[in-house]
């Protein structure tokens, strides 16, 4: 019995490690598009070089090794995948370390998926605006702009009233900016 | 055409901070922001910098909307003109004089007009750019890769500059330019042409070589992101030791920067969510430089910069973006007029602030990336230099932006840029 499941182990293993090896080249040659200062690549450049462009993004966004600028690059990314897997990964980023991935987590679902919002959307986003760290809080009243939907107007109209006058004025403006 | 930008808020009121001919540092001069303008009164915008370093004989701002006076600097042409319904503009002819180290050709049209320079005939009538190169080159509408001069598009402002690599130069008699102008309908570049007026200008540096050196002026701008105003940026050590090193690597190519404006942006334009594709608040922004106390290149300095448009076609997050390669030049307020950076995320990044401005202003100037990031299979985009190597993170142009290296032929382009003036001018 023992011997099969060390068979099995084997097996899985023959699978797994090629797919662990193609993950690690595929996160090698996305780098370069993480790293770039001034330039996106479309979803079709990624299409074209991945195949499963999404995985290899998420992978990116879980190295937390890298700087937290790669790491905000492979999650906005994601954006150009706008599927239920997308938002609830993005959903997951609410409890990572970095205020900053946290922040710009919530800002992409909502600028991503505010055209339809649905209440799990709204659901996050509010969430986010309990958020310890007021960075949180900016972003997510930032994401609040492309959300159409009376609770994201109502939202941004009671933050630009409080009394912290940071988030305030991001709320002003995101009122403004609503299209 | 540029009139109908809006005129916003302007700073006047100049006062000198610093700086003396004969001293390495760069002369310093500070916008204060206690005078308005409007559409009606921008004569004002014609003061002299009342500055006591003086160097400042030519450094009156043109109101954004004339072509620059400079000594070296020639107007070709200044032309209303209008693209057809096939999106193509009449020929414009200009006489080049001997002696013409470079041309651009800036044109000024609105959004959401693209434009790009659909052909250029040479004085020796050899082409600069093919005719027939957005039907048939591989980087059309955006870039033309198989033209002697490369050319990109922009939308609602964009320039042309030869030249900007060794093989190609420019002679003097008449040149032909043409247009087209066109409305992206969607990422991946479908487009259809778009009918409208425009404005184009014509620029040509005139000197008897190739300049050896140049000074660069900058307008800084800045949003109060991480505390950086037009009051508190001309003291901060960390800021100017960022302008330090922008100088020395430029200084390696025989660039080093001159008079330095510090101003305000009027709004807040704390975050840029639409960068590359102007929406309102990326063409207001660029709109502020109409109002800048000198002709320079513009530096925008934000808190966060994002590009991509609303929905679901994406976006993503920057540290730099530049108004155009090169951007619009002889006139200032256009919506490319400058570059943007992100202070904010720049000690987040693997590349520091100073690279990301010397990197975006290179653009500027017009320099392309010395290799487009080709990692998902597709060919290589190199620019057309020689002498950089392909892939190459040490160069400053690398599209990763964190090497400090200029090739000889990259400075020479900057040098010939018309943003870039001789020290005695």
């Amino acid at each position: 019995m023992k011997a099969l499941q060390t068979l099995l182990v084997i097996a899985l293993m023959a699978v797994a490690v090629p797919a662990v090896a193609q993950s690690a080249d595929d996160l090698a040659r996305m780098d370069g598009a993480l790293k770039a200062i001034d330039t996106t690549p479309t979803r079709e450049a990624l299409d074209a070089g991945f195949a499963d462009p999404p995985a290899v993004l998420k992978a990116a966004v879980a190295q937390t090794e890298r700087t937290t600028y790669e790491r905000q690059r492979a999650l906005t990314m994601l954006s150009m995948y706008p599927t239920d897997e997308t938002l609830a990964f993005w959903r997951t980023l609410l409890n990572d370390n970095d205020v900053e991935i946290r922040g710009l987590a919530v800002y992409s679902a909502a600028r991503t998926f505010g055209q339809t919002p649905t209440p799990a959307l709204i659901s996050f986003i509010e969430t986010a605006l309990q958020d310890r760290d007021p960075v949180v809080k900016k972003w997510a009243l930032r994401g609040l702009r492309w959300v159409k939907a009376p609770r994201a107007t109502e939202l941004l109209g009671h933050y630009a009233s409080q009394a912290d006058p940071a988030l305030a004025k991001v709320a002003k403006t995101a009122l403004r900016r609503i299209e | 055409m540029l009139r109908r930008l809006v005129i916003l808020t302007m700073c006047a009121g100049f006062m000198s901070a610093c700086g003396s001919d004969d001293t390495e540092e760069p002369l310093v001069i500070v916008s204060g922001n206690n005078a308005t303008n409007n559409a009606t009164n921008n004569a004002s915008n014609n003061a002299t910098n009342n500055t006591t370093n003086n160097q400042t004989s030519n450094n009156a701002t043109n109101n954004g909307l004339q072509p620059f006076d400079r000594p070296d600097l020639v107007t070709l042409a200044d032309e209303d003109i209008v693209t057809a319904d096939n999106g193509v503009s009449q020929e414009i002819s200009f006489t080049v004089p001997e002696n013409t180290q470079s041309v651009v050709v800036t044109i000024v049209g609105a959004s959401p007009g693209s434009y790009t320079v659909r052909s250029w005939t040479n004085g020796d009538g050899t082409p600069l750019v093919n005719l027939g190169w957005l039907a048939t080159d591989q980087g059309a509408p955006s870039l033309c890769l198989g033209c002697p001069q490369r050319v990109t598009s922009a939308e609602s402002a964009m320039a042309g500059m030869v030249p900007t690599n060794p093989d190609v130069s420019v002679k003097p008699g008449t040149h032909a330019v043409t247009f087209y102008s066109y409305r992206q309908t969607s990422l991946v570049g479908n487009r259809t042409p778009l009918a409208g007026p425009a404005r184009v200008i014509v620029t040509a540096k005139v000197a008897p070589a190739v300049p050896e050196s140049g000074v660069l002026d900058l307008n800084l701008w800045f949003s109060g992101a991480q505390g950086l105003t037009a009051e508190t940026a001309p003291t901060d050590v960390n800021f100017q030791q960022m302008l330090k090193d922008v100088g020395i690597v430029y200084g390696k190519v025989g660039l080093k920067l001159g008079r330095i404006t510090y101003n305000d942006i009027e709004g807040d334009f704390d975050i840029i969510e639409n960068a590359i594709v102007p929406g309102n608040a990326m063409k207001d922004l660029f709109a502020q430089s109409a109002n800048a106390p000198q002709d320079a290149v513009n530096v925008f300095f934000v808190e966060d910069l994002l590009t991509g448009r609303a929905g679901q076609q994406g976006f993503g997050i920057l540290l730099g973006v530049s108004g155009g390669i090169p951007g619009p030049v002889g006139l200032m307020g256009t919506e490319r007029s400058g570059v943007v950076l992100a202070l904010k995320r720049s000690p987040m990044a693997p590349t520091p602030l100073f690279k990301v401005m010397a990197h975006e202003v290179g653009h500027f100037l017009g320099l392309y990336h010395t290799t487009e990031q080709n990692a998902f299979g597709g060919p290589a985009v190199n620019d057309q230099l020689a002498d950089t190597p392909e892939n190459d993170a040490t160069y400053l142009m690398h599209n990763t932006g964190n090497g400090e290296i200029l090739s000889p032929s990259q400075g020479t382009t900057m040098r010939l840029n018309p943003w870039v003036r001789q020290e005695a001018n």
